[in-house]
């Protein structure tokens, strides 16, 4: 379903975001990209949205593929009616808007069936249909990264792009969203989901990438990954010492990938 | 009886300053250019209508004013997004420069005479409440609250002004939505310029002879109204806007007994509201405090 071919991606003249990166992301399956702050997960999620230019980003090689056509090309707008929708880190509601309108903002590209789809999102998250009047800046931490997923599942799309939904949030929460992840999936739309919290995101992935400074270091299913020493001393608070995980944090990225 | 007259005449001048203001608003909210040629587009609009009206009839000159200074304010929008810089601060002295490329064409062309709007109101006047005020005035206020009330509705109750208040709010994620970014600009200075002209024909009406190459600088009385109100609330606009209609008009007929201050404190009324108000509160009446949570 997605594609992502050796794409690079650099900010300005800093050094490159992401070098010649590939993953792929299948239909109805949940992908898991986990790694570290600074990995590049964020950019590869706004490469594939084309939001970079918000952030003087660019893409300098490679190429992604939807459905077997290229569309890295292609602005936000074109991308949304193609069936990408990108719920952002850190939630972004918008602010100022109620919780329905937040709602209505994300089915701009829709032209008809609002109603059934506002009908779905109070369907699925019924905190939200409590508040449907209020700010969305009143909600709770929780609440708005729920009013930021229903938000994304509003424009229908086939690929949802979920940026680090557990930022932030109680371990409760995250288990929630965990769970939401799962329903989404079973709905038949595909999700794409970065994370830090890689315990959550390997529970629930079909498949998974661990990136490192702009690079794929290990990919494999989401069971494969969870198995491996490096994925549970590094990312899953294994029982390793302190020593154990030096050991693999003074590994290069590249020896690792070509081994 | 003549304070309300003051004030009813207040009221008539605050809701042209409104409609001034709430363009700037517009504009500000959906690129966060202040458009220093707003002035310039309201004098386009405004002559637009003069030379149009005795071929067309007054309302079909004003529609077409209209739309004359909204297009006027789309090109100027494409020249600022042309540029390669996304500076803000940069684009906002931009519009200074076109404002007086603009300003200087249309004085050439208007120059000494002073042009009638066409309106059919004339001079005759209306009594209300006691009080007795011309006829302009009083379709100046119902037209400016009209406009104002129509804004409102169209930003608040309708899909398209949910679209508008969202990229305002946060562009790069309403972008992620799917709304294109490039029509909303073109859009928020559409509707400021269109916006301008209106406020720039009554401005020319009654009790002012008409539209002279001076008038664009009468918009320079909704800068104090903006910051009053708050830079990006539209409410505030429409508030500050008010405040400053009556207090120029308060001042200017109460000159007599404030004569220790001068000669035309009426014009410098406002921005001394202006500079108190920010004392008080750094972000206007209605500016947003960044209210967040995280």
């Amino acid at each position: 379903m997605l594609e992502v071919r050796g794409i690079s991606v650099r900010y300005g003249q800093g050094a490159p975001a992401l070098r010649s990166l590939h993953l792929r992301a299948g239909p109805g399956q949940v992908t898991a990209v986990v790694g570290g702050n600074g990995a590049g997960k964020s950019t590869l999620m706004k490469a594939v949205s084309g939001v970079l230019p918000f952030d003087g980003g660019r893409l300098e090689g490679g190429e992604i593929l939807f459905d077997g056509r290229p569309v890295h090309g292609l602005g936000p707008t074109a991308l949304v009616r193609r069936g990408i929708a990108h719920v952002p880190e850190g939630r972004r509601v918008f602010a100022d808007l109620t919780v329905e309108e937040n709602l209505r903002a994300g089915a701009s590209t829709a032209r008809k069936d609002v109603r059934a789809s506002l009908d779905e999102a109070y369907g699925m998250f019924e905190v939200l249909a409590e508040r449907r009047r209020q700010r969305a800046v009143l909600l709770s931490g929780g609440e708005q990264q729920m009013l930021a997923i229903a938000r994304g599942l509003m424009s229908r799309p086939r690929l949802l792009l979920l940026d680090e939904p557990s930022l932030g949030l109680a371990p409760k929460v995250v288990e929630r969203i965990g769970e939401i992840i799962s329903v989404i999936r079973g709905s038949g739309t595909a999700v794409l989901v970065v994370e830090q919290n890689a315990a959550m995101a390997l529970a629930v992935a079909d498949d998974g990438y661990v990136l490192e400074q702009g690079r794929v270091v290990l990919s494999g299913t989401a069971a494969e990954l969870r198995a491996t020493d490096e994925v549970q001393q590094l990312y899953l608070g294994g029982s390793g010492s302190a020593e154990e995980l030096l050991r693999f944090a003074d590994r290069a990225p590249l020896a690792r990938w070509s081994a | 009886m003549k304070i309300l007259q003051l004030v009813l005449l207040g009221v008539s001048l605050g809701s042209i300053y409104s409609l001034i203001a709430l363009g700037f608003v517009v504009i500000y909210k959906g690129t966060k250019v202040i458009n220093l040629a707003h002035g310039s587009v309201l004098l386009a609009g405004a002559y637009a209508v003069a030379v149009l009206s005795p071929h067309t009839g007054f309302l079909p000159a004003v529609a077409l004013g209209a739309v004359a200074s909204a297009l006027c304010a789309v090109v100027i929008q494409r020249l600022v997004a042309a540029m390669r810089t996304q500076n803000h601060l940069v684009l906002t002295i931009l519009t200074i420069g076109v404002d007086i490329l603009l300003a200087t064409e249309l004085s050439r062309r208007i120059g000494s005479r002073v042009l009638t709007m066409g309106d059919p109101w004339g001079g005759r006047r209306v009594e209300i409440l006691g009080t007795v005020l011309p006829q302009a005035r009083i379709a100046a206020t119902v037209v400016g609250i009209l406009f104002i009330a129509l804004f409102f509705l169209v930003f608040r109750r309708t899909d398209f002004g949910v679209r508008m208040r969202a990229s305002a709010d946060d562009p790069r994620t309403a972008a992620l939505m799917g709304i294109d970014q490039r029509k909303v600009a073109l859009t928020s200075w559409a509707i400021g310029g269109a916006l301008a002209c209106v406020a720039g024909v009554f401005l020319a009406g009654f009790p002012n002879p008409g539209l002279d190459h001076t008038s664009g600088l009468i918009a320079l009385n909704a800068i104090p109204a903006i910051i009053i109100g708050g830079l990006d609330s539209t409410e505030g606009a429409v508030l500050g806007g008010l405040i400053v209609g009556v207090t120029q008009t308060l001042v200017d007929g109460n000159a007599s007994s404030l004569h220790f201050l001068g000669e035309g404190f009426g014009t410098v009324a406002p921005y001394v509201v202006m500079l108190l108000i920010l004392l008080w509160r750094p972000s206007g009446l209605m500016g947003s405090k960044e209210l967040n949570r995280v």
